[in-house]
């Protein structure tokens, strides 16, 4: 039977598995040295065009309710197999990797700010070269926000990345799990620029924080 | 310098944006497992064409956003108009 692959997490984490994945199909663990894994059958049949999102999440949902417990690697959504040997062998072959993996992520979790420009702001540049110094100057103000966050998470901050997108600039924190809390009241107070806009979200995953070999 | 607020959104699809994220993380974010293994199960193909239709809803819904950020005082976290 196919199985739908959810994540991976420490083997010896004593963790309430979820009662019903996508579809309220029954989670299934796979043990695997130093990791488990998290899987359910699935049924294509039951999967069809327009439950697709909410499938999505329901997957999301169930990994969510791991993650609360531990630090979990997530799979990339949809990640199916033909049956749960095959993620038996995967976990087997990456063992030493998701193994260090998560002992380094153990008690630590994602945040993300993504900062920017309010589409109203300004007339249309005259020129391109007023274009791009327009944007220059945009780019450089963003960053300067996100500097300002940076400061500001500071006593929790574990790791920063940062990432220019089109529309602005995302911003990954890997931060304690328990420093959530404190973490959310200590930027709240940050005072953005009136062309600005800044969006925080989490704790996820921390996707942005390792990467495996394939 | 202005009085715009940084906006908290979390994880548990609360609102539309949050929504936006949660399909951005599954689709984007994670372990990715290639080769042989994913691909040789027939009839996978069903998924990658359903996902169609949520990148579809995650382009409308930025479109959405994009619209929206031009009406003055209306918080992101509120839901969608017309969804």
């Amino acid at each position: 039977m196919p199985v739908l692959a959810y994540c991976i997490a420490e083997a010896q984490s004593n963790i309430s598995i979820p009662n019903a994945g996508v579809r309220g199909a029954p989670i299934a663990r796979v043990l695997a040295g130093p990791l488990q894994g998290f899987v359910s059958e699935f049924d294509r049949s039951v999967v069809k065009r327009l439950s697709i999102r909410e499938a999505a999440m329901e997957f999301h949902r169930t990994i969510q309710e791991l993650f609360r417990q531990v630090a979990v690697l997530p799979f990339r959504f949809p990640t199916v197999l033909a049956t749960d040997q095959e993620i038996l062998v995967h976990m087997s072959e990456h063992a030493s990797e998701y193994a260090s993996t998560l002992s380094r992520l153990r008690n630590s979790v994602q945040m993300e700010i993504r900062i920017g420009k309010n589409a109203r702001d300004g007339e249309p540049a005259e020129s391109g070269a007023k274009y791009l110094q327009q944007k220059q100057h945009d780019c450089a103000r963003l960053k300067a926000s996100a500097a300002d966050f940076r400061q500001a998470s500071e006593p929790w901050l574990k790791q920063w990345r940062q990432r220019e997108v089109s529309h602005g600039l995302h911003c990954y924190l890997l931060i304690p799990r328990e420093a959530v809390e404190q973490f959310l009241i200590g930027i709240k107070k940050i005072v953005l620029p009136d062309n600005q806009s800044a969006r925080v979200s989490g704790p996820w995953p921390a996707t942005e924080f390792f990467e495996v070999k394939e | 310098m202005g009085t715009n607020t940084v906006e908290i959104v979390g994880t548990d699809f609360s609102d539309d944006v949050s929504l936006l994220d949660v399909i951005d993380h599954v689709l984007n974010a994670g372990v990715v497992i290639r080769g042989s293994l994913v691909i040789s199960l027939a009839g996978v193909d069903l998924i990658y064409l359903g996902l169609d239709v949520v990148l579809s809803s995650v382009e409308t819904a930025l479109r959405h956003s994009r619209l929206r950020s031009l009406e003055p005082e209306t918080s992101l976290s509120s839901p969608l108009k017309g969804s």
